[in-house]
């Protein structure tokens, strides 16, 4: 199976669900990871070319760790919306990827970008079974099947499938390493460093269902994308 | 102000809302702590008469670090009943408390004792001040505001507000270490014991509102017990 997680911006995906990509391309399956979102440059002294150039590059190690292809969308920030640009723009995207399962953003995640990713990929999803003239690849007969991975902070969250990371909890460390500056910059954060915040959410999820860490999803619920079986691992 | 907190077993309310009552005793707050059951199913493994005297000392001891008051109302666990006499008790322990908040478990807990006791409080505080229900203490004047605590491990609990209990938390660790005799059970594929499990809850609490320890609580929604102005501490 292809397995497509879809985020708006670079660490999110590694953060939220990077356990799960692991075991799936351990497992054998095609893994690829698409960023909709242009990085925004964080300091005036960084050009945006330097920052993008930085986080592609980051993402492809990252993505290297467990054999996953890379996707940048570029997108930026005054035009990221659910337009039909964007529309056709994702829609070919999963045209090209042909996933059977989309990892994506909780639609009522915290960041307007990530609601916007959400809303996106699900439109997508069932645009890639429509003639679209404008599109770059041809339409297919099914749509994939769309998971939502945790909002940030699990807020407004409530899991209903979670995914034993147990023994890929280094490789999602590693991963979340491979994002040099951005961890650097959390590492003082009075509250919580970013990889411990992704350990004590693995615990917080581990102890939820009974194994030491895990990562929680839940399903979109809207008629077409409900199953009788499990496609998690 | 009077704080009174009923949980199900010896240490529910310890690892759920200890940092809250003990930031409340810190702030002058008179404190009290119910417990209905009397722990006996928390160690299969030894004699009932003795892990129930065991955990009522546990318990004792635990009050005791915040300088709380205990009441202990001895149901066995996994039989606490819905009726005429435990509801006399328990009103009879509001009373005598006289409570402006209340603290009990959320109606949505995973266990049988913590939802019947939850459902009880619920009726209890409502019927503190009628004089239809007789018990030792005469009825309160008015009704106690009534919050709900975190669930065990949070599965199913979305809190709508949030207790900052980073400089009690030393005390909070204090009182769920007194439960020795649940401290001392096997090691879980999830958890090392209470007290680490517990750890783990206040740091994913405290990150989703942006302090390092926290503890998550619901208000319940009933006229009469809603206020203008913030309970918790």
């Amino acid at each position: 199976m292809n397995v497509l997680a879809i985020g708006a911006h670079p660490l999110d995906i590694v953060f939220l669900c990077g356990g799960t990509l692991a075991r799936y391309g351990y497992a054998g399956n095609s893994i690829s990871l698409a960023y909709l979102c242009a990085p925004i440059s964080e300091s005036p002294s960084v050009s945006l070319e330097d920052a993008m150039e930085q986080r592609e590059r980051e993402t492809n190690q990252a993505a290297a760790l467990i054999g996953a292809e890379t996707h940048f969308l570029r997108i930026s920030a005054p035009e990221f919306c659910v337009s039909r640009e964007l529309k056709v723009r994702v829609t070919d995207l999963l045209r090209q990827v042909r996933p059977g399962l989309i990892i994506t953003h909780d639609p009522r995640d915290y960041h307007p970008d990530h609601e916007v990713t959400s809303r996106l990929v699900h439109e997508a999803a069932l645009l890639t079974r429509q003639y679209i003239p404008e599109a770059e690849f041809p339409l297919q007969q099914t749509s994939p099947e769309i998971i939502y991975m945790e909002t940030v902070a699990g807020i407004g969250f409530q899991p209903e499938d979670f995914v034993d990371i147990t023994e890929v909890i280094e490789t999602k460390r590693n991963m979340m390493r491979c994002y040099e500056s951005e961890i650097a910059a959390w590492e003082n954060n009075p509250v919580v460093p970013r990889i411990e915040w992704m350990e004590i959410t693995g615990r917080f999820r581990g102890i939820q269902s009974g194994v030491w860490y895990a990562e929680a999803f839940r399903r979109c619920h809207k008629w077409g994308h409900l199953r009788s079986d499990r496609i998690l691992p | 102000m009077n704080v009174l907190a009923i949980g199900a077993h010896p240490d529910d309310i310890e690892l759920s809302c200890g940092g809250t009552l003990a930031k409340y005793s810190r702030a002058g707050n008179a404190v009290s702590m119910a417990v209905v059951c009397n722990g006996v199913a928390g160690r299969g493994d030894r004699d009932p008469e003795e892990i129930v005297r065991v955990r009522r000392e546990e318990s004792t001891r635990a009050a005791a670090v915040i300088g709380a008051s205990v009441f202990h109302l001895g149901y066995p666990d996994h039989a606490v009943p819905v009726d005429e006499e435990i509801k006399v008790a328990i009103t009879e322990v509001i009373r005598r408390a006289k409570p402006l908040v209340v603290i009990c478990h959320a109606p949505e807990d995973c266990y049988l004792d913590h939802e019947r006791v939850s459902q009880l409080v619920e009726e209890c505080v409502y019927l503190a001040p009628y004089p239809e229900i007789e018990t030792d203490s005469p009825p309160l004047t008015d009704w106690p505001v009534l919050y709900y605590m975190d669930t065990v491990t949070g599965l199913g609990f979305e809190p709508s507000e949030f207790v900052d209990i980073t400089d009690v938390f030393d005390a909070k660790h204090q009182m769920v270490g007194c439960h020795k005799s649940q401290l001392e059970l096997q090691p879980t594929d999830a958890c090392d014991n209470p007290s680490d499990m517990m750890e783990v809850a206040a740091r994913f609490r405290g990150i989703q509102c942006g302090v390092r320890y926290a503890e998550g609580f619901r208000a319940a929604p009933k006229w009469g017990r809603v206020a203008t102005h913030r309970f918790l501490p």
